[in-house]
């Protein structure tokens, strides 16, 4: 390898082992480019580096040691403890059986083999986790003893053997495997909802009785899912909650767990999934010689099928054994419920052996009392009841209702049936998530997910995803279903809650079908606030799969893509598109800071190119600045956005809106919006503004309203395209039907000022000067915009309202030398007055500025007295207008 | 007697650390000669369940040879020789061992228990030497990296002190490295 390879290889290599693992993916696509040779080594050293588990990283070499640290002999005393016997000697210490000579009872004593103080605060960890259990499954923690320097762990002497000694016997019996099984999830299901994670479930950590009673011991290796942040040891916190730790023994772990990633509670029962295996099975699901071979198998391979065990169980150890843990069981107590109902069926058959029990199972679980009474038992097993009403008939009904009464009570977070839906589903509409932390500083993190999977499933091939400004219009509303449905003509429905406590975010999706209202399918997510850049990927991935949308492999991961591995910069950028999307003059300068700070965070962040690009775009329109000033940089910022990843429709359509109304490039314009619509057919604002700044434009009215059309269908609640399709009517002299839209549109929205002026401007272009003045008058008082204005002017000096079009004249004039007002406004009221001269000035004076919509004005009625002016034509000549 | 050697070792490691590198010569026999003894020591009496890390030889021989009072930049001197001489003294452990085995039934290495027996498998530990050995080739300086840490237990500040870098750089090197080594010894 060469010097200079190397070194690249360990720059990479170093800022990529800094990034969590989920953000590494997309770095890596930065750094390494098309060089896969250079990606396939920095992969595979950082594989290499993930794998806790290597002779490097445990260097020990098999020197009998000598110095014994314990060597405690019988009837020792440590404290008010006499040693009996030593019973073990563990990864983390030793284990000596003792006498409480305080209450004369036997206790389990355990001591840290090491006293270096990693080992030394994990035993501490290990004590303060587990002493906060009671439960009878659970060894309990006396004490914390302190004696000569050395701290131990004073706990519940638990006689019996060690589960893994009774397995190295053979298979244990099918009733006693459930038994265990029952315990286990017992015990961690009151564990999990403590917030303690056990992460080292094996058989070595059960302990059974004689009397079958089931202990685990050692929640030596649990850490706290959820964290109190008034913690003051964070720095042992971090130490222990990295993701990238690999503890415990390989053949008990999850995938995520070997993965280094984060493990939680379900990452517990994956390991009981595998304990269930081995007791029923008598082998190991997975293994291999070595721990890489291990590690292979439990990511890659299905375990061989278990013989002669009720479906119901192989259908439950597959349930815990399914790699994807967001389709495993999701809590330890759904389990327990549908292992509790498994063993009341054998108990009922009186069926403990395992031969002939599989049909004669069957045969119950079709009877119908049965099936009644698992339905009424099991309420918070919505897998069983639905397996349940499969195999029943009679009950569906019962079940359906359960379902839907438990998704909107208790929320029940799982896989859910989908045997209503077989077929795909063709449209969608993302309702804005609702912000249930009660911390409205976090709604822009709503929005802006809301807002992110909209953006994501829009690349889903097929799929109408309707747009943002038409879902947000349900924000914070009470909206039913099937009205919903309806008003946005989609088939399913996603909603989202979403939950803040502490940095962790909880996001509850639940996907309905409008015409049944019963949910396709429904997951919990949480996730800290810092990874909800993965976050966003997965739920985008998971959606799609529960729309049966069938993707490629280059759509999935378009899907599936997210633009910054960098969680400040994805967060600044939802706050951008934040303010962006209440696109008022202040917030849209607001959303420039957001975006500029998002490419501070991170130079090659794409999206928030874009976004920046498409906020320049609006400045003229908004009055922020003038075209001059901010177009320039729009372009600038789509440029640098699609050198940065061309598929971005965003940009291509900025760089469109830049083209044709700043640089009168009509072909390039056309072009880019083009490629805008065919990178995402669901963004409608590439629709609307082809169809207004290229097709109504150059008069190609048909062309321009079937676009809208389609927009309008994208984005059906909104006014903006509504009223354009209006405009277009207007443009094409087809007032009475352009009156009809306007009416159509202020039915929905009567505060929409824009469509009040434009009524007028319908009104005013018929000659019905009143109607146009009242119109027009209405949209002043809901907006004091210039245009607004201009246009009262202009009705009212046609009208013999002439003193007063020449007060607003006055007043536009005055506030153009304080701020940015559209020349067109001032132009409005001079053609009005009939003097030609002035608003031919005024004219080229928009024209030479840029005025964002000039080309869309060169088309108005009110300017067909001018058609005929020279001056006028190399105006249109000038924006490439004149044919 | 034992009183001048450890006056003598003393004095040399001064020197080493003043600059003068020829002492390293000098020193080896002396510190070679205590690991091993210790090694040797260690390897004889067979009690499984009980390991003890390399370095800990390391920190004995130390204690055996200097004790406590020597100034911490001798000290670290000191661990990074005997590093690399407890490296050769475990390899050509390995080396006899398995020569010994030879001939025997082939022997299913699971690496399950993590636990590596240079007695029962000395090929990881011959690995591991090669590898390092390749790794010196491309990159000197983590391999050094490498032996000080996994041979003579320094930490990174120390390890940076010897090789007159950063902590954090050492902290790096050692990542890179066991990854790459760790890659290789899969491979392998």
């Amino acid at each position: 390898m060469s010097p200079d390879k190397w070194n690249e290889i360990s720059k990479i290599f170093h800022i990529a082992l800094e990034k969590e693992p989920s953000e590494r993916f997309e770095y890596l696509n930065q750094a390494c480019g098309d060089d896969n040779e250079l990606r396939l080594e920095i992969e595979t050293l950082l594989d290499s580096n993930d794998q806790e588990d290597s002779f490097i990283d445990s260097p020990k070499i098999g020197f009998a040691s000598q110095i014994t640290k314990l060597n405690l002999k019988k009837n020792e005393k440590i404290g008010a403890f006499q040693i009996i016997e030593l019973l073990g000697i563990g990864g983390m210490g030793e284990v000596y059986l003792a006498k409480d000579l305080r209450l004369n009872r036997q206790v389990a004593l355990k001591f840290p083999s090491l006293n270096d103080e990693n080992s030394n605060r994990r035993f501490l960890r290990e004590a303060q986790a587990a002493a906060s259990l009671e439960h009878p499954n659970i060894c309990s923690i006396h004490e914390i003893g302190h004696e000569d320097g050395r701290d131990f762990i004073v706990m519940q002497y638990v006689k019996g053997e060690t589960l893994s000694q009774k397995l190295k016997v053979g298979v244990l019996k099918l009733a006693d495997s459930i038994n265990i099984a029952v315990q286990v999830a017992d015990a961690l299901s009151e564990a999990h909802e403590r917030g303690i994670v056990h992460r080292d479930i094996k058989p070595a950590n059960i302990i059974v009785s004689p009397q079958n009673l089931a202990i685990v011991l050692d929640f030596g290796l649990a850490k706290r899912i959820v964290f109190d942040s008034n913690e003051p040891d964070s720095s042992l916190k971090s130490m222990l909650s990295q993701p990238g730790m690999i503890l415990g023994t390989v053949s008990h772990m999850s995938p995520e767990h070997v993965r280094g990633q984060q493990v939680d509670s379900r990452s517990d029962l994956w390991s009981l999934g595998v304990i269930l295996y081995e007791m029923l099975a008598g082998i190991l699901p997975f293994s291999g010689e070595t721990v890489s071979d291990t590690i292979v198998s439990i990511l890659e391979k299905e375990p061989p099928l278990i013989d002669n065990v009720p479906d119901e169980l192989k259908r439950i150890v597959r349930k815990l054994l399914t790699k994807n843990i967001e389709k495993r069981y999701q809590s330890a107590s759904d389990l327990l419920i549908d292992l509790k109902n498994l063993r009341r069926e054998i108990e009922i058959r009186g069926e403990t052996e395992i031969e002939t029990h599989e049909h004669e199972l069957e045969d119950t679980l079709s009877g119908q009392t049965v099936v009644t009474h698992e339905i009424t038992t099991s309420s918070s097993s919505l897998e069983y009841a639905v397996t349940q009403a499969k195999k029943h008939k009679f009950a569906i009904a019962i079940a359906a209702v359960l379902l839907v009464a438990v998704i909107s009570t208790v929320g029940y977070f799982g896989f859910l049936s989908n045997a209503n839906n077989s077929g795909q589903i063709n449209s969608i509409a993302v309702m804005p998530f609702v912000n249930d932390s009660g911390n409205p500083d976090i709604e822009f993190l709503s929005d802006g997910m809301t807002e992110t999977l909209i953006s994501s499933l829009s690349r889903i091939p097929k799929l109408s995803v309707k747009a943002r400004s038409s879902v947000f219009r349900y924000k914070g509303k009470d909206a039913s279903t099937q009205s919903i449905g309806k008003e946005l003509n989609v088939q399913s429905i996603l909603n989202g809650r979403v939950v803040q406590r502490g940095d962790q975010l909880t996001l509850t999706l639940e996907l309905v079908d409008v015409s049944t209202e019963n949910a396709i399918w429904s997951q919990q997510y949480t996730r800290k606030q810092t990874d909800l850049i993965s976050l966003q990927s997965e739920i985008a991935g998971d959606v799609s799969s529960n729309l049966k949308s069938k993707l490629s492999g280059a759509e999935a991961a378009q899907v599936a893509k997210s633009y910054t591995t960098n969680p400040e910069a994805y967060q600044l950028y939802l706050k951008g598109r934040f303010n962006w999307n209440r696109g008022t003059n202040v917030l849209l300068k607001q959303a420039v800071d957001f975006f500029k700070q998002a490419i501070e965070k991170d130079p090659n962040y794409a999206l928030a190119y874009s976004g920046l690009a498409e906020t320049y775009v609006l400045f003229p329109s908004w009055g922020v600045a003038s075209s001059k000033e901010s177009m320039p940089m729009a372009k600038a910022a789509a440029l640098r956005a699609l050198e940065l990843d061309d598929s971005l429709a965003e940009a291509h359509a900025a760089l469109g809106a830049y083209l044709t109304q700043y640089k009168y490039d009509r072909v390039g314009g056309e072009k880019e919006y083009r490629r805008s619509i065919e990178l995402n057919p669901n963004y409608a604002t590439a629709r609307q503004w082809f169809a207004l700044d290229i097709l109504a434009s150059s008069r190609r009215f048909d062309e321009a309203l079937v676009e809208l059309s389609l927009a309008q269908e994208l984005d059906p609640l909104s006014p903006v395209i509504a009223t354009n399709y209006g405009d277009t009517l207007v443009y094409a002299r087809r007032y009475d039907e352009a009156i009809e839209q306007y009416k159509r549109t202020l039915a929905l929205d009567p505060n929409f000022a824009f469509a009040h002026y434009a009524l007028g401007w319908a009104y005013g272009s018929k000659g019905m000067y009143p109607e146009a003045i009242a119109e027009t008058r209405k949209a002043v008082e809901l907006n004091d915009d210039p245009i607004a204005n201009g246009y009262l002017g202009l009705w009212l000096a046609k009208s013999g309202g002439r003193k007063e079009a020449l007060n607003l004249l006055d007043k536009l004039k005055q506030e153009s030398t304080n701020g940015y007002v559209p020349g067109y406004s001032i132009a409005l009221i001079y053609i009005g007055l009939n003097e030609k001269e002035e608003a031919l000035n005024w004219l080229e004076k928009v024209v030479n500025d840029r005025s964002p919509t000039i080309v869309l004005y060169a088309a108005s009625p009110e300017l067909d007295d001018f058609r005929s002016e020279p001056r006028f034509m190399n105006m249109l000549k000038l924006m490439k207008l004149l044919e | 007697m034992q009183r001048d050697k450890t006056q003598e070792i003393t004095t040399l490691l001064r020197e080493l650390s003043a600059g003068n590198r020829e002492t390293i010569d000098a020193l080896v026999p002396h510190v070679y000669d205590e690991l091993r003894k210790l090694a040797a020591h260690y390897l004889k009496s067979e009690r499984k369940g009980h390991t003890l890390q390399p370095t800990a030889i390391v920190h004995e021989a130390f204690l055996k040879l200097i004790g406590q009072e020597t100034e911490w930049q001798n000290r670290n001197h000191f661990f990074a020789i005997a590093a690399n001489l407890m490296r050769r003294i475990l390899v050509d452990y390995a080396r006899n061992h398995k020569a010994a085995k030879r001939g025997g039934e082939i022997e299913n290495i699971s690496l399950e228990d993590a636990f590596i027996f240079v007695k029962d498998k000395p090929d990881e530990m011959i690995a591991l030497n090669d590898a390092l050995e390749e790794l010196a080739k491309i990159d000197e300086r983590r391999s050094k990296v490498v032996e000080m840490r996994f041979f003579g237990g320094l930490n990174n500040e120390e390890i940076g002190e010897v090789l007159g870098i950063h902590s954090n750089t050492v902290l790096r090197d050692w990542n890179l490295a066991r990854a790459w080594l760790k890659t290789k010894l899969q491979n392998s």
